[in-house]
């Protein structure tokens, strides 16, 4: 017992000191930001911070509650939040951020995503989405599939990653932005507050930083498919006079060669090559081989003429995100400096080459 | 009272040493827990070939000084832990040096990984709590014997590995282009950045301070186990962390280690950087035992008795966590860590002339 006495009490105080009686905090008592809206202040120079988190506990008249600050940068609007809010605010559970258009139009965003970068607590794989007019419009609403705002959102913007039809950012590449790789091009939405719901409006193209063009909602896609992005997509193309032939792409590689005119230009050839599911009817006539062939090419064409206007626009933009212009890190930074300076100026030649994979209705 | 281990029965040379034992052992010898905090802001200041010229060059000295001095650390284990009636200043200095380098092993450890625990998690918990959750197992632990200390890294090593897939999670956001902004010519900006790492070569050495019966046999398993886990924990040093979150977000952020982890979410798990400071508590506690077991040996081995050493060194690791509060603490440490470990080993190369207890 004279034993046991001094380990029973080490092991009473080990018990106490755990970490959980200090952090440990009711779920009621706290605020969890799910999403975080930024937009400009007037003075150009402030951000207005809007946060929405789900309340819990019997009194909660509202399932979501937003709040909304002005302070000089992240950390001073999170600390405002914590001044405003009676509850215990948390930051590390925001799913979603949207930048607001007077954020991503001033190419503040990799400073934004950077204040939020260096907080110990912020998620860094948390979605990064833009937005048409203002962000602090999307906290509010309610849409129909999901009163929680940032969980609809989360889920829609996740299913459209899934199906390729949008690129998947998350803050840690915002953060990266501006370091010699591939340019972003971040997905962007629509608040329709009669609706009170959200619409998913194509993507918004950066140059080292800057926003540079906003694709459509079709050129986005074209672009998803080009990148690789895409586990499968669907594509119609429509034969001169006859029927629409139309297809699944399964696999895409794509080879990028650069190479140096004569006049002193970059041209930098890209051929992308598809694996193609044909869901035309079947037909087990003779001719049918030839006629698929005939399809494929016609797919083929098209595609090269859609990739082909779509490299011209961001290149004529300085946009890169498929990194056509990053060279390999062991040529040097003069180098890479050099290739993506050339970039703007630079031929694009782009060839889809598609292989027939199958046929039959998908 | 004797306190020294020359009559127990649990030693390492007692033990049959496995593999998994082997590299249980000098797993936690040679990982420690503050190399979540490895200081890269050196680092993208100078760029990756300093810092593989740096790390590279240390590691050539720690296997010539590990070879070198294989039968001196047999010999000073004999001289200072052994039965003796009186011993040569050298062997005072030897042994106060090993007591001093070890301790601040331990300091800079836990003040480390403390200071990351608050950082990241407990932001609520205060100091002396953390410390001493950290140094109540440490204490146990360290009054244990050679071959309970070894079983004990053992069962912690099962952990880890659990944890282990954690460490690869956050590749897929690893971008080679990341490491353009890095791969400029070798500076000498990345020396600041080095003191804190360098007790990671000295885990090997440190490893036969622990038995005064460790034969040299068994110095000769344990230190090319110990080389290669450096060489590899120094390849994810290196490749890893850089290439995911590139020079600009490594010269902004304290902790990169931390947020190497903080890239990548697990469904369910949120926050895998938190699964990855929790699993490195055992780490911490392991690895202090360890340095904290050779400690009690060689205060033991003076008549301070083992008991009243492990509870120096739970104190040492309780008051640890206060030194980040300093100002200019960390500095301060950081550069008598690197001498006391520079002058242990000065002091092992001069040992062999030392008397010896055959």
């Amino acid at each position: 017992m004279r034993k046991l006495l001094p380990q029973l009490l080490v092991l009473v105080l080990l018990c106490t000191t755990l970490a959980g009686c200090w952090d440990l905090r009711p779920i009621e008592n706290l605020a969890m930001f799910l999403m975080l809206a930024f937009d400009l202040a007037p003075n150009g120079t402030d951000l207005i911070i809007t946060a929405t988190y789900p309340t819990f506990g019997m009194g909660a008249s509202s399932p979501i509650r937003t709040v909304g600050i002005t302070a000089g940068d992240l950390s001073h609007g999170l600390r405002l939040l914590q001044t405003d809010e009676d509850k215990i605010t948390v930051a590390g559970k925001v799913i979603v951020y949207v930048l607001g258009e007077s954020v991503w139009r001033s190419g503040r965003i990799t400073e934004l995503a950077r204040q939020a970068y260096v907080r110990p607590d912020l998620s860094l794989t948390g979605f990064v989405v833009c937005a048409q007019g203002n962000a602090s419009e999307i906290p509010p609403l309610k849409p129909p599939d999901e009163n929680v705002v940032a969980i609809a959102l989360w889920e829609r913007l996740g299913k459209l990653q899934r199906e390729g039809l949008v690129p998947r950012v998350n803050l840690l590449q915002v953060a990266r932005l501006g370091q010699m790789q591939k340019d972003l091009w971040i997905p962007l939405i629509k608040p329709v507050k009669e609706l009170s719901d959200l619409l998913y409006a194509g993507s918004v193209a950066f140059s080292r930083g800057q926003p540079a063009v906003v694709l459509d909602v079709r050129e986005t896609a074209d672009l998803t498919s080009l990148s690789g992005l895409a586990p499968f997509n669907h594509l119609q193309s429509k034969q001169q006079g006859g029927t629409p032939v139309s297809g699944v792409f399964s696999t895409v590689k794509t080879k990028v060669k650069r190479n140096e005119e004569p006049d002193g230009g970059l041209a930098i050839d890209v051929t992308s090559s598809f694996g193609l599911r044909l869901s035309t009817p079947v037909d087990f006539s003779v001719g049918s081989l030839i006629d698929t062939k005939q399809k494929a090419s016609i797919i083929e064409a098209d595609m090269t003429g859609r990739g082909q206007k779509i490299l011209d626009k961001l290149r004529a933009a300085d946009s890169d995100p498929l990194g056509l212009s990053v060279v390999s890190p062991f040529a040097g930074v003069a180098k890479a400096r050099d290739t993506r300076d050339r970039y703007q100026f630079a031929t694009i030649r782009y060839r889809a080459k598609v292989k027939v994979m199958g046929v039959g209705s998908v | 009272m004797s306190n020294n281990q020359s009559g127990e029965s649990g030693t390492l040379s007692a033990v049959a040493l496995g593999p998994f034992a082997l590299t249980a052992l000098v797993y936690v010898a040679t990982v420690r827990a503050d190399l979540l905090g490895h200081p890269w802001p050196g680092t993208a200041e100078a760029g990756l070939p300093s810092l593989l010229l740096a790390h590279l060059s240390a590691y050539i000295v720690t296997v010539v000084a590990s070879y070198v001095t294989l039968i001196p650390y047999s010999r000073l284990n004999r001289s200072i832990y052994g039965p003796t009636g009186s011993r040569s200043i050298r062997e005072w200095l030897a042994l106060a040096s090993v007591v001093a380098s070890q301790g601040l092993a331990i300091v800079i450890q836990h003040s480390t990984y403390a200071e990351m625990l608050r950082t990241f998690a407990l932001f609520r918990t205060p100091n002396w709590a953390v410390g001493v959750t950290l140094a109540i197992p440490v204490w146990y632990i360290a009054r244990m014997r050679t071959v309970s200390v070894l079983r004990m890294t053992q069962a912690f090593f099962y952990l880890q590995i659990l944890a282990l897939p954690v460490l690869f999670l956050p590749l897929g956001e690893w971008r080679v282009s990341n490491l353009v902004g890095l791969l400029g010519r070798p500076s000498l900006a990345v020396l600041p950045a080095l003191p804190p790492v360098l007790h990671l070569y000295f885990g090997a050495p440190a490893l036969l301070l622990l038995d005064n019966k460790a034969s040299v046999t068994v110095a000769r398993r344990l230190i090319p186990a110990a080389l290669a886990l450096v060489a590899l924990v120094l390849v994810l040093i290196t490749v890893f962390v850089p290439g995911v979150l590139g020079r600009e977000l490594l010269a902004i952020e304290a902790y990169p280690g931390m947020k190497y982890f903080q890239t990548t979410r697990i469904p369910n798990v949120e926050r895998n950087d938190l699964v990855i400071l929790f699993a490195f508590a055992n780490v911490a506690i392991s690895a202090s035992a360890v340095l904290g077991h050779g400690i009690a040996l060689a205060l033991g081995a003076v008549g301070l008795g083992k008991e009243a050493a492990a509870v120096a060194v739970a104190i040492l690791v309780a008051a640890s966590t206060f030194i980040p509060m300093i100002p200019g603490g960390s500095q301060l440490y950081f550069v008598a860590s690197a001498i006391a470990l520079i002058v242990t080993n000065v002091f092992l190369l001069i040992i062999p002339k030392a008397r010896t207890h055959e």
